[in-house]
């Protein structure tokens, strides 16, 4: 694999706290202009992960490296690619948005006015109020505008959106698509919201108990799980349907709703044909997707 | 099981309250043995305990009724007027019984001095309990005990005893309007409507660093002037910032810019606090011998609260090893703004000595003495060895606020030591400047390495 | 070009695409020769993932109805006359099976079914005649 492309780099990442092990043995490649979503119930470790990629945390064993360089060690220049936005919504209380803002964009020579100027008025920041003052919602408005600034290459979202309304959150979305035009910018996005997320991702990383259980393109995700409906056109269906993979399955006489592992769809048409079936094939949607691999 | 009882089993249900109520009795105990010998001595201190456990045991009903859930809760709004009036009684007949022993020759007096105390004793409950109702931040009155080491100056427990023992009815019929005031207070239609989901710090709050921060916030948004930034602060630190390019000095500037910007905007509060600093100098400085220099050592002990860029989320705090010199490049600045300030009042104590005059009170001449500049070096002492502490105990601010009180006591017992024995033996064999410097740079050296392993050995999260 | 995404059908995006794009050239809205937007233009356009569309394209150009020139972008192919009616009979054969199906479900008989298709026809494709007339 060609090493330039890769940002950051996992190694048999292991991480303690106190008894709980919040991470097991990650090995993890992300390469430059991947958009990955990184799923997982409360507490499974995302935020742990998404910290060691940033240096925050220190791995108790493994290695995590990102640009190159241990993320522990990150210097200024690696720091000012990188946009964050906390899971905390920790900001500055005391400053008012507007000097929030200005204190900010003093860490960054690359600071994009332009899309400061569009943002504020595209979701209404409140710039002279203090930071302490705003909703959670509005602070994670700010917080994102704060991470993006700077056009960054490597942007992480730990639930960016959890507290938007749905008008914000939309406006979110389309900020997230217009970002992930420019094909070198890698973003990763931990959050819970699945529908906003399928529209942007490209790559699936989903997480269970600190262990990685899923690291493969949104595409093979999809195209693994199929979900179809045959219906007898002659009377009733076999009792033993000749699928195999089946995770789930519905049936009555003449018709049944089934969802399989790793099928082609040819080969579906094919038994559905021998059957005397007519057969319709749709891929699942990622909330589905997601119960599936994660409840098994 | 009635709504009070439920609520009355607060009491003890919580292992913090019960050790709590352990220290309240260790101090009750000497001093009802003391009183009960008709001794003047503390006889105050049954009062002041009196406040205090009024403080704390009004924090519970408070801390219920300000649950927003509380409010829907039938029957909830005269809790805190049982509640407390339920202590209040079962306390002061306790008083009364224990002061049953009061030593007195006449039997009606004696009992009328019970009462006396027991009633005066409820004053002080209601007028803690009023504290904590009144100011969402009640626990700062504590700090005004500290005023309480004057009262010995002043005669002040003659007084109090004079008034409980002798003017008995007057406290009596006092003490009587009180608790009529008090159940009129409290039996108010909306009590529960007024605090309900209000911001109000419980009895333990002020160790808790995710309940303090919510209530930080509230005060910037209820106190927005007393946070504004000047302009021309805040652009000569962006200017540092921005020019500064991407390394330690970039830093460094904006770690300063969080440490001091509003002190140096807000001129009204920073001169507030210099009229502070004088009174407080000005009664110190009357307290005769050495109390005074104590001044060297409150301002160290604020900078427990001082800002570092370490456990931020935020990634302009920078790597590693840049949140390293900027946090120890702003501890060094606080130092140095510590000693300037408490160099500064040394200064304008012995400039001033010659002009004060001195102060008759109750046949007692008192004259006004100025700091020991010898002591200057303190903050540059305490500050990182508090710093140090903190960072170590970061998680536990129970424990680190014990350990820093040790240091307090340590260095506060020094000069009390330094003192006594100076006065005693006439020499201090082992204090002289170099012992000294060598105990500054341990310090420093200690607080850096302990900063520089957190910085680069820890989470920063 | 006009596309169509919708995100709730089941149907992968990058699918919709191809079917999409396929359908516009064989019936003749893209022509010969015709450049395609850019991958960067149509995925910021439709509000999708530039790799899907990316995806798409390559798909339709291995299936050869989309030609790459270098260093100018990409163009819609001459279709050869063999490809063009296994193509078309792709296209329609999923349609047709739908219908197919409800038709055996509702227990049409074949003559029924095909008088049906028939009619269909012939009511569209006047309307077509009649339009071209005006």
């Amino acid at each position: 694999m060609n090493n330039e492309n890769i940002i950051v780099q996992i190694r048999n990442l292991s991480k303690h706290f106190g008894k709980i092990q919040a991470l097991k043995d990650i090995t993890l490649d992300i390469s430059r202009g991947q958009i990955i979503g990184l799923l997982g119930a409360n507490g499974c470790g995302k935020s742990t992960l998404l910290r060691h990629i940033i240096g925050l945390y220190l791995a108790d064993g493994g290695t995590c490296e990102t640009f190159g360089t241990d993320a522990a060690k990150l210097s200024p220049v690696e720091l000012g690619k990188i946009g964050y936005v906390h899971q905390e919504g920790e900001l500055l209380g005391w400053m008012t948005v507007k000097q929030l803002i200005r204190y900010v964009s003093a860490y960054y020579k690359n600071w994009n006015h332009h899309l400061e100027e569009k943002y504020i008025s595209d979701f209404n920041i409140p710039l002279t109020k203090r930071v302490a003052s705003l909703s959670p919602g509005q602070r994670q408005q700010l917080a994102i505008l704060l991470a993006i600034g700077f056009d960054p290459e490597l942007l992480i979202l730990d639930e960016p959106a959890s507290a938007l309304d749905p008008l914000a959150r939309s406006r979110f979305l389309d900020l997230l698509l217009q970002l992930i035009q420019s094909g070198d910018r890698t973003i990763i996005i931990s959050s819970h919201i699945l529908s906003d997320v399928e529209k942007v991702i490209d790559h699936t990383l989903i997480m269970k108990q600190g262990e990685i259980i899923r690291d493969c393109s949104f595409d093979s995700l999809r195209e693994e799980f199929l979900k179809f409906t045959i219906t007898s056109l002659n009377g009733s269906l076999p009792k033993n349907l000749p699928f195999k993979n089946i995770i789930q399955c519905e049936q009555n006489d003449n018709k049944a709703v089934m969802i399989v592992q790793n099928e082609t769809e040819d080969n579906l048409r094919n038994i559905a044909k021998n059957l005397n079936c007519e057969i319709e094939i749709k891929t699942l949607p990622l909330d589905d997707l997601y119960k599936i691999v994660v409840c098994g | 099981m009635s709504i009070l009882i439920i609520n009355l089993k607060q009491l003890y249900q919580r292992i913090s309250l019960i050790v709590l109520w352990l220290c309240f009795i260790g101090f009750l105990v000497p001093i009802v043995t003391i009183t009960l010998k008709g001794s003047a001595g503390v006889f105050g201190g049954v009062f002041v305990w009196y406040y205090l456990f009024g403080l704390f045991t009004a924090s519970i009903p408070v801390e219920v009724i300000t649950k927003p859930f509380t409010f829907c809760l039938p029957g909830h709004n005269n809790i805190p007027l049982k509640f407390l009036s339920c202590v209040c009684f079962s306390s002061a007949c306790l008083f009364f019984i224990i002061f049953l022993f009061y030593p007195e020759e006449n039997v009606a007096h004696k009992l009328a001095t019970a009462m006396s105390i027991a009633m005066a004793g409820t004053m002080f409950y209601w007028l803690g309990a009023w504290v904590v109702f009144r100011f969402p931040n009640w626990q700062f009155t504590i700090a005004f005990m500290g005023l309480l080491g004057l009262s010995q100056k002043f005669n002040i427990p003659e007084i109090v005893k004079y008034i409980i023992v002798k003017e008995w009815l007057a406290v009596i019929c006092s003490g009587i309007f009180v608790n009529i005031l008090a159940y009129l207070h409290w039996s108010r239609k909306y009590i529960a409507r007024k605090y309900c989901g209000k911001m109000w710090l419980g009895a333990f709050d002020a160790w808790n660093k995710q309940r303090l921060k919510v209530y930080t916030e509230s005060r910037m948004v209820a106190k927005n002037k007393s946070w504004k930034i000047s302009p021309a602060i805040e652009s000569f630190f962006i200017k540092r910032i921005t020019y500064a390019g991407p390394n330690f000095e970039r830093y460094i500037w904006g770690s300063l810019y969080h440490a001091f910007a509003i002190m140096f905007s807000q001129q009204s509060q920073s001169s507030r606090g210099f009229l502070i600093g004088c009174i407080l100098l000005l009664c110190l400085g009357y307290t005769g011998s050495f109390t005074i220099n104590v001044i060297f050592v409150i301002p160290s002990l604020m900078m427990i609260q001082a800002y570092m860029p370490i456990h931020s989320p935020m990634l302009i705090a920078g790597g590693r090893k840049e949140r390293f010199w900027a946090s120890f490049a702003t501890i060094v600045a606080d130092t140095i703004f510590v000693l300037l300030v408490t160099s500064s009042f040394a200064l304008l104590s012995i400039l001033i000595t010659p002009i004060m005059p001195a102060i008759t009170i109750s046949d007692r001449e008192l004259q006004f003495t100025p700091l020991d500049t010898r002591f200057f070096f303190i903050p540059s002492l305490m500050i990182p060895l508090m710093i140090t502490v903190r960072l170590l105990l970061h998680k536990m601010p129970v424990l680190m606020m014990f350990v820093n009180t040790i240091i307090f006591g340590a260095v506060w017992g020094a000069v009390i030591a330094f003192f006594e024995t100076k006065r005693k033996a006439g020499f201090v064999p082992y204090v002289n400047p170099l012992s000294i410097m060598c105990l500054i740079i341990m310090a420093w050296l200690i607080f850096t390495l302990i900063l520089r392993h957190i910085c680069m050995k820890r989470n920063l999260v | 070009m006009l596309l169509e995404i919708d995100h709730h059908s089941g149907v992968p995006i990058y699918q919709q695409v191809i079917r999409q794009i396929r359908q516009q050239i064989m019936i003749g809205g893209l022509k010969e020769g015709d450049q395609l937007e850019t991958v960067r233009d149509l995925a910021a356009r439709l509000k999708v993932n530039p790799m899907t569309i990316s995806k798409a394209y390559s798909l339709l150009e291995a299936e050869g109805l989309l030609e790459r020139k270098r260093g100018i972008g990409l163009f819609a192919a001459k279709i050869k006359e063999e490809n063009k009616e296994q193509i078309r009979d792709q296209m329609l054969e999923s349609t047709m099976n739908k219908a197919t199906v409800i038709a055996i479900q509702l227990g049409l008989t074949e003559e029924e079914a095909i008088e049906y298709l028939k009619k269909q026809y012939r009511q569209f494709n006047s309307a077509n005649e009649g339009d071209k007339n005006e």
